[in-house]
């Protein structure tokens, strides 16, 4: 039985504009993380927020691993969410690797698309030992899912009897499952694993929409070069390199995200790129 | 801005930092300076806590440690990697809370080197991923097994079903298409001499049905034809090969152009990576897309064809739901800009038509179109993008299994 896109993806709908703005959350969050940003924006757009699958309140049992063995699973539930709200001309902001994701999607379906905003994005986290620096060797990958390896045993230690130890309080229980964001660490697991060994770099000049890159000026995750590589491989794009730092803009320095996204979506030219 | 330890703290037997919201150190005890072998303080002090974290553990730090503390106050047994002065590295486990002082916030943090208990733990970790796995497996296994044998059976089913109706196919498409044409064209010979033979005495009426029925007898035999012809794509004439679509596409664009007798087109083609595929059949695909694009061209306007291709990942699986094998197929875009007439709109109709045989007589161009597709497991479908564009996209994988 295939399952409702909404239902699966625990969609939300809000805002009184008719424009779709869609938000994809990046790795190791929940839509709960565009708290800060999606307010902004209420009045003139329709705001939709979802979980990825393994991701906040989604349905787990939807997990595919063979599914989301690559992006591209990730990126057929984000077109499943437009058709089935019928949604066109949808505006997509994505944070980290959801750049990337929205960048298949938007591949696959130009014609759904008007506009990405894509806040730390990387195209390929590792160095490919030539000439591009993505910030990590693959040995610093391997060590990250080792760390994650060791701390899940933590995770379960801790957020359990957190919630155990107040049974009359079960708005507390609810409250930190909404805020610890992966729910599953064995989803969230592979999930690093496909983020981290992804390489999109072949993706980047089929991108027909216009895209704004919103660099951090100090990001780990996504270092200067990568947004400048990003610049230059994809058509009809532009980059703005924040005075945030960090990789979570969204949630550090909500303001000038919002003014940066305000102020594309007004001076960017409506264009379908000609022929 | 650096505060003085207690000397307490700063002989705990364990490492001790504060640092502020901003992920700032703000004091270090002298316990975690020696064992990271730095000499002072000053050399941490104001500096982000990650200068003291491998990289993976930075990232570990920003997508989970920081968040967990921002959003729960603490966090209580985080495994860490601290990085030494010199690069060497340190496994510790890591407890942190937030303390609230005058309006700021600032976080107290103890580490615990764990490197004898880390290998004991890096052991626990490797045996418990191996009796995970190989439960997984078996669970795998079983479960795969199951359905595997389902899919045999079903599948053998399907097999002796489908090689009866091929059977019949067969049989039906030599009786139609071939055995059928002899006693049509005997009707046409007959029809056709008591046309010459009656001219004078048959009335006009009854010639008129002699005229009809030969007419008619003309269409069958074209028909027939078509269908053989159609039939036949079933059965490659050539094996798999890579293939140069970019020599395929200018020739056979060429030829239909020639074979239309019209002016006025011309092909922008993008530079399109090899496909494996039937040689022969992928060039009647590409000679029956152009003269299908041809034929239904505006009137007195220029047609420019204009031709793109990417490499999307797809699933393989177009038939079993909820099963994914992803392989890289090319994505060909063929747009014509001059679709403001009723004309794209039949085209479109036309190629996204479902029903193969039905289309063979009047259409079949479109048929084989589908049917060349469908034989190296692709797509085709039309659409008007917008009033101007009719555009044509067609799924290659780039190479064909089995």
């Amino acid at each position: 039985m295939i399952k409702s896109a909404i239902f699966r993806n625990n969609v939300k709908v809000s805002g009184r504009g008719t424009r779709p703005m869609l938000f994809a959350h990046g790795f190791g969050c929940d839509q709960n993380m565009w708290r800060y940003i999606t307010p902004a924006f209420e009045e003139q757009f329709k705001i939709i927020t979802f979980d990825y699958v393994g991701a906040g309140k989604s349905d787990i049992t939807a997990y595919n691993s063979e599914k989301y063995s690559d992006l591209t699973g990730y990126a057929q539930d984000i077109l499943d969410i437009c058709h089935e709200l019928n949604i066109k001309d949808v505006v997509l902001v994505a944070h980290s690797v959801s750049g990337m994701i929205g960048l298949i999607a938007a591949n696959k379906e130009p014609s759904l698309f008007s506009r990405l905003v894509l806040v730390g994005p990387s195209p390929c986290y590792i160095n490919d030992g030539k000439d591009y620096i993505g910030g990590f060797e693959r040995k610093d990958i391997q060590e990250l899912l080792d760390t994650m390896d060791k701390n899940y045993i933590g995770w379960a230690n801790f957020l359990g009897p957190a919630i155990m130890k107040n049974p009359d309080r079960p708005e507390l229980a609810a409250e930190l499952t909404e805020s610890f964001c992966s729910t599953d660490p064995k989803i969230a697991r592979q999930f690093a694993e496909v983020t981290f060994f992804s390489d999109n770099r072949r993706d980047l000049s089929y991108l027909r929409v216009p895209s704004l890159i919103l660099q951090c000026s100090d990001d780990l995750i996504a270092p200067l070069s990568v947004g400048d590589y990003l610049h230059s491989h994809l058509p009809n794009s532009v980059l703005k390199v924040m005075k945030a730092t960090g990789h979570c803009p969204h949630l550090s320095a909500p303001r000038e995200t919002i003014e940066l996204i305000l102020q594309y979506l007004k001076t960017a030219v409506i264009s379908h790129i000609a022929p | 801005m650096s505060q003085p330890l207690p000397p307490d703290l700063d002989t705990l037997p364990c490492g001790f930092i504060t640092f502020t919201d901003a992920a700032i150190i703000q004091s270090v005890n002298e316990t975690l300076i020696q064992l990271l072998g730095y000499s002072q303080k000053a050399e941490l002090e104001n500096k982000n806590i990650e200068t003291i974290f491998t990289l993976a553990s930075c990232l570990f730090n920003q997508t989970h440690f920081q968040p967990l503390l921002h959003l729960q106050g603490k966090a209580s047994e985080i495994f860490l990697t601290l990085k030494c002065k010199d690069g060497r590295t340190i496994p510790v486990i890591c407890n942190a809370t937030r303390k609230l002082g005058d309006g700021t916030a600032m976080y107290h943090c103890i580490f615990l080197p764990i490197e004898e208990r880390g290998k004991y733990e890096q052991e626990l970790i490797q045996a418990r991923k191996q009796a995970q796995d190989a439960l997984n497996e078996n669970q795998e296994l079983i479960a795969a097994k199951k359905e595997l044998e389902a899919y045999r059976i079903d599948l053998d089913r399907r097999i002796s079903h489908l090689s009866q109706v091929n059977e019949d196919m067969g049989q039906f498409s030599k009786v139609a298409s071939h055995d059928l044409q002899e006693p049509i064209r005997k009707i046409a010979v007959w029809s056709d001499k008591m046309i010459v033979q009656g001219k004078d005495h048959l009335s006009e009426d009854t010639l008129k049905i002699l005229r009809n029925i030969h007419k008619e007898c003309r269409r069958l035999r074209m028909l027939a034809m078509k269908l053989e012809k159609y039939i036949s794509l079933n059965k490659p004439a050539d094996s798999l090969t890579a293939l140069d679509l970019n020599d395929i596409i200018r020739n056979e664009f060429e030829a239909a152009t020639a074979q239309s007798g019209q002016t006025g087109i011309t092909l922008n083609a993008a530079t399109l990576t090899v496909v494996e595929g039937y040689q022969t059949q992928i060039k009647q695909l590409f000679y029956a897309l152009f003269e299908n694009l041809i034929r239904f061209r505006a009137p007195s306007q220029p047609l420019t064809i204009r031709i793109t291709g990417q490499i999307e990942k797809t699933n393989s699986y177009q038939s079993t739901r909820e099963q994914y094998r992803y392989i890289d197929t090319l994505k060909i875009s063929l747009e014509t800009n001059d679709g403001k007439d009723a004309g794209s709109k039949e085209f479109v109709y036309l190629m996204n038509k479902k029903a193969f045989i039905e289309s063979v007589e009047l259409d079949f161009g479109f048929a084989s179109c589908r049917k060349i597709v469908s034989n190296h497991y692709g797509s085709i479908s039309a659409a008007t993008e917008n009033e101007y564009t009719t555009k044509v996209t067609l799924f290659l994988p780039l190479r064909q299994i089995g």
